[in-house]
């Protein structure tokens, strides 16, 4: 079974969204109301000293396990760290997927997220980043369900 | 049990501190130019593969000894290494990394953005290896302190 890892700068926004698509936590024939969002686990909740961290959201139905992590600006680094180190102890790098999904994010994202998790301003930040996610939402949606076949096709 | 000197690029402190670690440089005295140059990773590594773990060798202990870039993000890449490892069921702990950016000096600095970004490499060089020799008693106690720690864990 594989492991997928939606990857974005905080881990906290559009990969777990990403995560929580792919899970179906999340509605795929229409746009997930404020609350939906709000309300899924981790969502603007990680801060500064989770960044790094794998975080296990679910087992989608085919078995694979999803994750979300904030890499800022690391992805590369973290992906050839983790692939490298993973197989030093005889396991399959080929079966982990990191899929990026820092494309998706807009600017309305980018500026809600940075007042609600950097300077700590959630009431300010969050409404901003929920109106983001909500017009970047088709987007994500369609970058999860292209990898989602990927891993279905050769999962294990 | 898998130790990981760990440095911004993979390419100079952390080669080094491998090499005393495994007697591929000397402990007792500051080694020659030469004899960093002929280290099978000095000063070679590309930016592109920085992040991927290379292995140096396996102590008389039976520890495998590895050099792994991280940038200045060792934090994260740190916590992204403990987290995938205790996924697949292993303990973190069986991997030891240590950091030796902070051994670097200004010197060392200058020189391997040189040589390794600019790809100055006759400029670069010389001066990474100035900015080590003058630093290289730092080097020992380190790895002295790291070969202790694995003395205590194993």
């Amino acid at each position: 079974m594989a492991k997928i890892i939606y990857h974005c700068y905080g881990g906290t926004h559009s990969s777990i969204v990403a995560a929580a698509i792919h899970l179906n936590l999340l509605p795929e024939d229409r746009i997930p109301t404020g609350d939906e969002l709000l309300n899924l686990p981790f969502f603007d909740k990680l801060n500064k000293e989770d960044h790094g961290k794998i975080i296990y959201m679910g087992t989608d139905d085919f078995g694979n396990r999803v994750y979300s992590l904030g890499r800022r600006n690391a992805g590369n680094i973290i992906i050839r760290a983790v692939k490298g180190v993973i197989k030093l102890f005889g396991f399959d790098s080929k079966s982990i997927y990191f899929i990026d999904t820092m494309p998706t994010v807009n600017f309305y994202m980018c500026i809600g997220g940075i007042l609600s998790r950097k300077f700590g301003l959630s009431s300010v930040g969050r409404p901003i980043l929920i109106y983001g996610i909500k017009r970047a939402y088709y987007n994500i949606l369609k970058l999860v369900k292209t990898n989602r076949f990927l891993s279905e096709t050769s999962g294990d | 049990m898998k130790v990981f000197y760990h440095c911004y690029g993979s390419a100079h402190s952390s080669v080094v501190a491998a090499s005393i670690h495994l007697g591929l440089l000397p402990s007792d005295r500051i080694p020659t130019a030469e004899e960093f140059v002929k280290l099978p990773l000095y000063d070679k590594t590309d930016s592109y593969k920085i992040g991927y773990p290379f292995y140096i060798g396996t102590d008389n202990k039976g520890i495998d000894v590895f050099v792994i870039g991280m940038l200045n993000q060792e934090k994260i890449v740190v916590n992204a290494l403990n987290s995938i490892l205790t996924e697949y069921g292993l303990d973190p702990k069986l991997c030891l990394m240590v950091e030796t950016l902070k051994l670097v000096n200004i010197t060392t600095r200058v020189g391997g953005f040189l040589s390794r970004r600019l790809k100055l490499v006759s400029v670069g060089r010389p001066l990474t290896i100035y900015g080590i020799q003058k630093n290289y008693k730092k080097f020992i106690y380190l790895v002295e302190k790291v070969k202790a720690k694995l003395d205590n864990i194993l």
